[in-house]
């Protein structure tokens, strides 16, 4: 799929898969195995939780006991063998068998903006090129599934699509659960009128058309019937948490990213191939430990009911999820209890997708200051990402100034070791 | 038949040396837009398989014309107006008023921050918009304006212009690479690392450049947090570049790369250009003298040097800075100037610097007739295919002849038979299409600018004011709230909600509207108040940063501040509140919006770029996004409906009703026409098979507004 060509995806996704999408409410993906890709691919969908602000690593999946960097909390035992996560996490810690953590993250950058271009895109910062996000070369690779919009960013932005146009760009959904006004006909306009209304545009447009027939127009027609199929679709129920079980809502917790969570799993049983969860305040150059216990108790049971339900339905093998920071805290606890910022070495959280459970990959040095073994760069996750869905990261696009680049930066390789 | 055609082509050759001999003459009252046409029908000679589009009609003519010069569809009032203007003066009388508007200062503020790439949110930023839209408003010359923003020195919330060199963190690099491509329209920053592999730029002469801005250095006060820039005594760029691991590098002398033009005797458009500034010098209190008269004739002393290879001797860095210690401020501060930047300044504005003149007309060129004369319009080099190099090269003269202002270089390209075409219908082939497009001789289809749009809209809807009475929209909104909990589970007391920069700014006024009752966060946003933001007061730095703040970054602060807020922290648990507004929004302009928007904002879905990247153009592509905003969306629906206090209103109910008249009264309105025998007889159809006779017109009007002829220009 290429999202330059709108009109082409449009017909060809509505053709190929929208009865079967809307009809069995189903994990599409795995009904369409991926044809013609680089590596043997095992996800579909990727689920990325990104915790903006940059997130200790040493009070969440890399814990120093014994060491005067520990600070506030003990390691815990969990579900896989020899894996110790942070006691901040006492559910989570009972899934960690389908989860591995890479501990030796090798940022470059100790600044917010460009570290998070640089987790985010894989590329560094430069003039004239604007990279696209993780999402958007996920979904410029991965055919539309269904009627619902391949790449979902919730409570916060994804970023830009960059050189893949606006066509890869993420749709938006600013609370997780509620009804979204623009998916539907404004309060007051019945579906009649609304239709009746459509008919109106339709025949108006085709009159300039007819007129004028410039490609421009055409492509306005189809972005309307595209968001008039998807205002139309039964997928649009996956928005909404109105339907979802009370109790489901109680195990993932009714927090911005317990329904965050709940509904990115409602999204990838609907065929959505991208959704990123946004959550800030990682911050912490003060008062570090009260908000990283806080952060846990939020996060915790999302992340922890996310991965069971996803294993139980056996989507799990099918959907990539990711926890991504831009860089972690510093070692050094400072004289306001918080932590600053330290690019050098910190972790991530992996599981699903292809990725085996309950390992550790690489390691930092015993305060967590450097990486010791296996150093992984930044890009070296994206490269995981591709290999995950079966991508070939080599694969080059054009720019609209016909500059080649690749999907994924140059020297970015995939932690093999992860892969079952 | 060979010999017709031969005769032809002499002519026509015999014709433009006539023409190109005869325009040197001409007095500057005499160059009109019809000199573009003779200029493009000279670059378009020979060409075949162009179609020439029709001249559009006098309704046609007002509306692409007002979208482009103040950024929105006519009114009523305007078109009433300009039709009662007798029809030999009307499009002149129209252009003129148009170039006069209050709106054109916004309109073009506009086009101006796309270019210098001005973001709101950044240091300096809101103040550098607002000083934009008051240099524009003043009839700045562009020159002088590229002159102050380049060698702009002092505090950021007392010099406004300092914003430029603020938004690339006063990096010498960063900022070499954006006064190539921004204002001499070439693309010098791949130079920066390597030498150019297609152009003739080496990475050398990048570095030459770079040591202009090599002395200014970033300060922030410690004590008060202002921002601001000075001198320092080192130069930071050094050569070799680090990564080439010479045993020694060292700051190398100040070079500016382009060669400036060389004539031997003066030609005609310096000469306009000399003869209107000493006019307005003449006008001038004595003071300001000294300094226009530097501009232009002690910069001929350097231009000269700096112009051979050697670089410019006489012109030592170091003996320049001595002394500026003495160097003040108006307001009393001690900041040193710099000479270096000054010198640059001059050089990139300089009237035989012929990149500067072709930048700036050829970006022009692109914003008013749809594409420039060489695309990318900021990637000009020897290599570039120039489309019509004859016109670019009248263009850029003038521009220069016009003394850099961008009214009279909008009048010339406006009054153009070129800028008058319509678009070609259809039945042309697709090459025979864009041939024509490309010569100039048929509009380009081009889709309205996100900020025009949504302002058409709100004229469109009379939305610019409450056309509803008070009280008329009560509705029930459900709103979801987080509260508290206390340790055992049982809601706190709701703790006061962390107090946020908006509230009690001079700066930033909350629209009044409801826009966001139901969750259409999408189409709001905070109006700047352009005075408040050129108000030399003594505002710190945090204030002034917050009133520039975007939404996104106040929800950043929103989220720390309830990380500070240990109340605000912990568990919580949502509930619904039901709320009643009075549902009456009205919109205030898009053009007087923090820019750019947020990303997901109706003017960001509409193209406006993110301004965070050379390059980074507005996007005309379409999108469901776009569909689904302008289908479902707040603003559109409101423009719909018919409210009770616009005149519309009268024509459909009650003892005067006629719903001909309405039906014209609308088309005229949005579509600036009258309707066709079919069209009013589509809409009595739509208006009998509704409910009510205001339904069925907001149906009609809700289609109108979403439809091709509503978005793209005539």
């Amino acid at each position: 799929m290429h999202c330059h060509d709108y009109a082409v995806t449009r017909r060809s996704f509505i053709k190929d898969t929208m009865g079967v999408a809307t009809l069995l409410g189903m994990p599409v993906g795995s009904l369409l195995a991926a044809k013609g890709t680089a590596a043997p691919a095992k996800a579909e969908h990727v689920i990325l939780f990104w915790n903006g602000g940059g997130m200790s690593h040493i009070d969440t999946w890399d814990p120093k006991p014994g060491r005067p960097t520990q600070g506030e909390f003990e390691p815990i035992k969990t579900s896989a063998d020899g894996v110790q996560i942070s006691e901040i996490f006492p559910q989570l810690a009972n899934q960690m068998h389908h989860c591995s953590l890479i501990r030796s993250i090798a940022g470059t950058n100790g600044d917010h903006g460009r570290a998070t271009y640089e987790l985010q895109t894989g590329y560094g910062q430069s003039a004239n090129l604007v990279h696209p996000g993780l999402g958007s070369m996920v979904v410029h690779e991965k055919e539309r599934l269904g009627d619902l919009p391949a790449f979902v960013s919730v409570s916060g932005q994804a970023p830009r699509a960059g050189y893949l146009g606006q066509k890869c760009a993420a749709y938006f959904v600013g609370q997780p659960g509620e009804p979204d006004p623009y998916l539907k006909f404004p309060a007051g306009i019945s579906e009649i009128r609304g239709n009746k209304r459509l008919d109106v545009l339709a025949r108006m447009n085709r009159r300039s058309s007819a007129k004028y027939g410039a490609k421009a127009m055409k492509a306005n027609e189809s972005a309307v019937e595209d968001a008039v199929a998807l205002m139309s679709s039964p997928a649009l129920k996956a928005f909404e948490l109105k339907h979802e079980n009370p109790k489901n809502i109680e195990r993932y917790g009714d927090t911005d990213f317990g329904r965050g969570a709940l509904m990115a799993k409602r999204l990838v049983e609907t065929g959505v191939r991208f959704v990123q969860v946004n959550r800030g305040g990682f911050d912490t150059h003060s008062n570090n430990f009260e908000a990283m216990r806080a952060h846990g108790e939020i996060m915790d049971p999302g992340l922890a009911s996310l991965i069971e339900d996803l294993a139980s339905s056996g989507l799990l093998e099918k959907t990539l999820v990711l926890m991504l920071s831009e860089f972690g805290r510093t070692p050094r606890i400072n004289e306001n209890a918080g932590r600053d910022h330290h690019a050098k070495v910190f972790s991530c959280f992996l599981a699903g997708g292809g990725v085996k459970g309950g390992q550790i990959i690489g390691s930092s040095d015993e305060d967590g200051v450097m990486p010791a073994e296996r150093p992984v760069k930044p890009h070296d996750i994206h490269a995981s990402v591709c290999h995950s869905l079966g991508i070939d990261g080599s694969k080059e696009v054009m720019t609209p100034l016909d500059r080649p680049m690749r999907l994924i930066r140059e020297g970015g390789e995939p932690v093999n070791e992860l892969f079952v | 038949m060979k010999l017709h055609s031969f005769s032809k082509v002499w002519r026509e050759f015999v014709f433009s040396l006539l023409l190109l001999a005869f325009v040197g003459f001409l007095p500057s009252s005499v160059i009109g837009g019809s000199t573009i046409d003779k200029f493009l029908a000279l670059d378009n000679q020979g060409k075949e398989g162009l179609v020439e589009a029709a001249t559009l009609d006098d309704l046609g003519f007002l509306r692409k014309i007002t979208i482009d010069l103040i950024g929105r569809i006519p009114t009523r009032k305007e078109l009433d107006r300009y039709l009662k203007w007798p029809v030999t003066e009307r499009r002149q009388s129209l252009v003129e008023s148009l170039l006069e508007h209050e709106r054109f200062s916004d309109r073009w503020t506009a086009f101006y921050a796309d270019m210098l790439r001005i973001r709101t949110a950044s240091t300096g930023g809101g103040a550098l918009l607002a000083y934009v839209h008051k240099s524009i408003g003043d009839g700045k010359p562009f020159d002088e304006l590229t002159r102050e923003l380049i060698s702009a020195q002092g505090r950021s919330d007392s010099i406004p212009a300092l914003g430029f060199i603020l938004n690339d963190n006063v990096d010498p690099m960063a900022l070499t690479a954006a006064t190539a491509q921004v204002f001499l329209g070439v693309r010098m920053q791949c130079a920066q690392c390597h030498d150019h592999p297609f152009d003739d730029w080496e990475q050398r002469q990048f570095y030459e450049m770079a040591t202009f801005f090599g002395k200014t250095r970033r300060v922030e006060s410690r004590l008060t947090r202002a921002i601001y820039t000075t001198e320092g005594k080192e130069n930071a760029v050094l050569w070799p570049p680090e990564r080439k691991k010479s045993p020694s590098r060292a700051p190398i002398d100040a070079k500016f790369p382009f060669l400036l033009e060389k004539f031997d005797d003066k030609p005609s458009h310096v000469s306009r250009l000399e003869a209107k500034r000493a006019a307005e010098r003449l006008k001038l209190p004595s003071d300001e003298v000294v300094s226009l008269e530097s501009l232009l004739d002690s910069t001929e002393a350097t231009i000269e040097v700096s112009s051979r290879k050697k670089g410019p001797a006489g012109f030592d860095p170091d003996e320049d800075l001595k002394g500026q210690n003495a160097a003040l401020d108006i307001k009393g501060d001690l900041y040193k100037a710099s000479q270096m930047r000054a010198e640059l300044a001059k050089l990139v504005t300089h009237p035989r610097n012929r990149y500067f003149a072709q930048n700036f007309v050829n970006r022009l060129w692109a914003e008013l007739m749809g594409r420039g004369i060489y695309e990318p319009i900021d990637d000009y080099s020897e290599y570039q295919t120039i489309n019509q190099p004859k016109t670019l090269d009248f263009l850029r003269k003038e521009f220069v002849a016009l003394g850099y202002d961008l009214k009279d270089m909008i009048r010339l390209v406006v009054t153009s038979d070129a800028y008058g075409r319509g678009r070609l219908e259809a039945g042309h082939s697709a090459k025979i299409r864009i041939d024509s497009e490309m010569a100039f001789v048929a509009g380009s289809p081009r889709r309205m600018i996100g900020e025009a749009l949504f302002d058409s809209i709100a004229v469109a809807g009379n939305l610019e004011d409450f056309k509803w009475p008070s009280g008329a929209n009560l509705k029930t909104v459900r709103k979801r709230q987080r509260v508290y909990l206390d340790e055992e589970g049982k809601p706190k007391a709701s703790p006061p909600a962390a107090s946020l920069p908006v509230a009690g700014n001079p700066a930033m006024v909350p629209m009044a509207s409801t826009a966001s009752a139901g969750g259409y966060d999408l189409e709001k946003t905070i109006a700047l108040d352009f005075n408040a933001l050129l108000a030399r007061d003594d505002v710190k730095e945090e204030l002034e940063a917050m009133r520039m703040r975007s939404e996104q970054e106040l929800e950043a602060m929103r989220m720390a501040a309830m990380q500070s807020q240990p109340t605000r922290r912990g568990k919580y648990k949502y509930v619904y509140v039901e709320e009643e507004v009075d549902d009456n929004p009205r919109y205030s302009s898009s053009y007087r919006m923090a820019s750019p928007a947020a990303p997901d904002h109706f003017l960001r879905i509409f193209g406006q770029p993110g301004r965070d990247r050379l390059g980074d153009f507005r996007d005309f592509s379409a999108s469901m996004r776009q569909a689904l905003m302008m289908l479902n969306g707040k603003i559109t629906h409101e423009a719909a409906r018919v409210g009770s206090f616009e005149r519309l209103h009268s024509l459909l109910v009650g003892k005067k009703k006629d719903f001909p008249a309405a039906i014209r009264r609308v088309y005229l309105g949005l579509f600036t026409r009258e309707p066709t025998k079919e069209e009013t007889k589509e809409g009595l159809a739509i208006i009998r098979d509704s409910e009510s006779a205001l339904e069925g017109m907001a149906d009609l009007r809700w289609a109108m507004l979403n439809s091709h002829e509503f978005k793209f220009l005539p």
